[in-house]
């Protein structure tokens, strides 16, 4: 084992490449970077072949950068700019905006919470911030924001400690439980018939907790109830796979709930407030789907 | 992401791809591992551009950030392959031999569909990254982690009930 010391580029050039890759991974487990930077600098100097970095940016753009298109499908019609109206049609006006925000479009959007719109092949949730600069098409869920929260340098602190990153899991027997613990109330009642309960469990992360329940019917077939509940300032982004059949949006008692196919799967989405995002799915009619989000509110 | 950021992201890229693929590659001796876990550490500066920009040794940053992502990676790797491995019915007519236990469509059959199948075999059993994964579905890595955690809900809740 070499000892580590203060940086000194005369000790790391006396050393092999081996030498320096096995210091590489003691520093794995070390907070300070200055000592693997001043490694990898020695190192670099060696390398015969570099890696093609143009290569890996296209790669890098392709696979992880957010994409300004959908990522299914065509793009959403653009939101004509709102033009000014003089005081004359201002009621008029704010009448058919409100009418706008209610109604289902083509490609629409849930404007008064988070962002809700869909094309031919997705129905995408986005919070409000996510809106604003269409971070990632992919929901920025447990891997990602539990990953970035835990792996990146807490700033003003340098160079944090590793963070293990596990979910708490608490099993619920019921699905009311699982939305007491979750925080939220409405619980769906009327199940679709030949449905029953197999499974409910509430997972918390370090920024979102969700909601995970499972019914069985006949056939095996599943109805899962899915919920994400994130915090103040997360941003997130949720594409759910559909046909392309219409999308079609129910309100009842101020909340749209919007209504989507996959084939044989029926689904409706909501959001009840700008950090959460509901989904029920399952081999169901629509009219089934319907019953339920009604007993919601019995 | 504005232009700005996405400039500051490319010339940081740039500037220190090489290194910190080194330091992945001397971790885990494994090409196509290293190339992901770099992506991986550049993904996460995407997520926190404000903060990395603010940050006054953005080397250091990254390098900080990539060994928790070889931490997490591996560990995550390790802890799906065992749980796979512990969560498996022991079939006896497939006692003793090994190879058997890996052939997931066997035992999975009921459980997954065809394509979650093929994903489970090519990532845990066959040990591809999510980025070699995403480049033959030609998806994003993103999207191809959000499938495999669904696999892993879909065996956990199955194999627990």
């Amino acid at each position: 084992m070499i000892a580590v010391k203060e940086p000194q580029i005369t000790d790391y050039k006396a050393l092999s490449s081996l030498q320096l890759e096995e210091l590489l991974c003691v520093e794995l487990d070390h907070d300070d970077p200055a000592v693997a930077l001043a490694i990898l600098e020695e190192l670099e100097l060696r390398e015969a072949a570099p890696v093609s970095c143009d290569r890996a940016w296209e790669e890098f753009c392709t696979h992880y950068l957010p994409m300004e298109a959908p990522l299914y499908g065509d793009a959403p019609p653009a939101r004509k700019p709102v033009r000014p109206f003089s005081r004359r049609f201002a009621a008029a006006a704010a009448a058919a905006c409100l009418a706008c925000v209610l109604a289902v479009q083509a490609g629409g959007a849930d404007l008064l919470r988070s962002m809700i719109r869909w094309t031919g092949t997705a129905l995408i949730v986005e919070s409000p911030s996510a809106t604003e600069s269409s971070l990632l098409p992919e929901a920025v869920d447990q891997d990602a924001a539990a990953l970035a929260a835990a792996s990146s340098p807490t700033p003003g602190v340098g160079e944090d400690a590793f963070v293990t990153v596990e979910p708490t899991v608490t099993e619920c027997a019921s699905l009311g439980d699982a939305f007491a613990l979750i925080g939220l109330e409405h619980v769906p009642t009327a199940i679709p018939a030949g449905y029953t309960f197999a499974s409910a469990a509430v997972e918390e992360l370090l920024t979102t907790r969700m909601l995970h329940a499972i019914y069985t019917g006949p056939e095996e077939a599943l109805l899962q109830i899915n919920i994400h509940r994130y915090e103040e300032g997360s941003v997130f982004s949720s594409v759910i796979p559909k046909d392309d059949a219409e999308v079609e949006s129910l309100s009842l008692r101020g909340q749209t709930f919007y209504f989507l196919t996959n084939g044989i799967y029926e689904g409706v989405v909501w959001t009840p407030d700008p950090l959460t995002e509901c989904h029920i799915s399952g081999p169901v009619t629509r009219d089934a789907l319907k019953t339920l989000v009604r007993s919601m509110y019995d | 992401m504005s232009d700005a950021e996405l400039k500051f992201l490319e010339e940081l890229y740039r500037t220190h791809y090489q290194k910190l693929f080194l330091y992945a590659n001397a971790v885990v001796k494994h090409r196509e591992v290293a190339e992901e876990a770099v992506q991986d550490t550049f993904h996460i500066a995407c997520l926190k551009i404000a903060q990395l920009r603010a940050s006054p040794n953005s080397a250091g940053w990254l390098v900080q950030t990539l060994k928790n992502v070889l931490r997490n990676m591996e560990r995550t790797r390790s802890s799906l392959y065992s749980s796979l491995q512990r969560d498996l019915p022991y079939e006896e007519r497939y006692v003793g031999s090994r190879r058997d236990e890996e052939n997931i469509s066997l035992l999975y059959g009921d459980t997954l569909t065809e394509e979650e199948l093929s994903l489970l075999q090519r990532i845990a059993v066959e040990g591809c990254t999510y980025l070699e994964a995403s480049r033959e579905l030609g998806i994003s890595a993103e999207a191809c982690r959000k499938r495999m955690q669904r696999i892993r809900d879909k065996l956990r809740k199955n194999l627990t009930h």
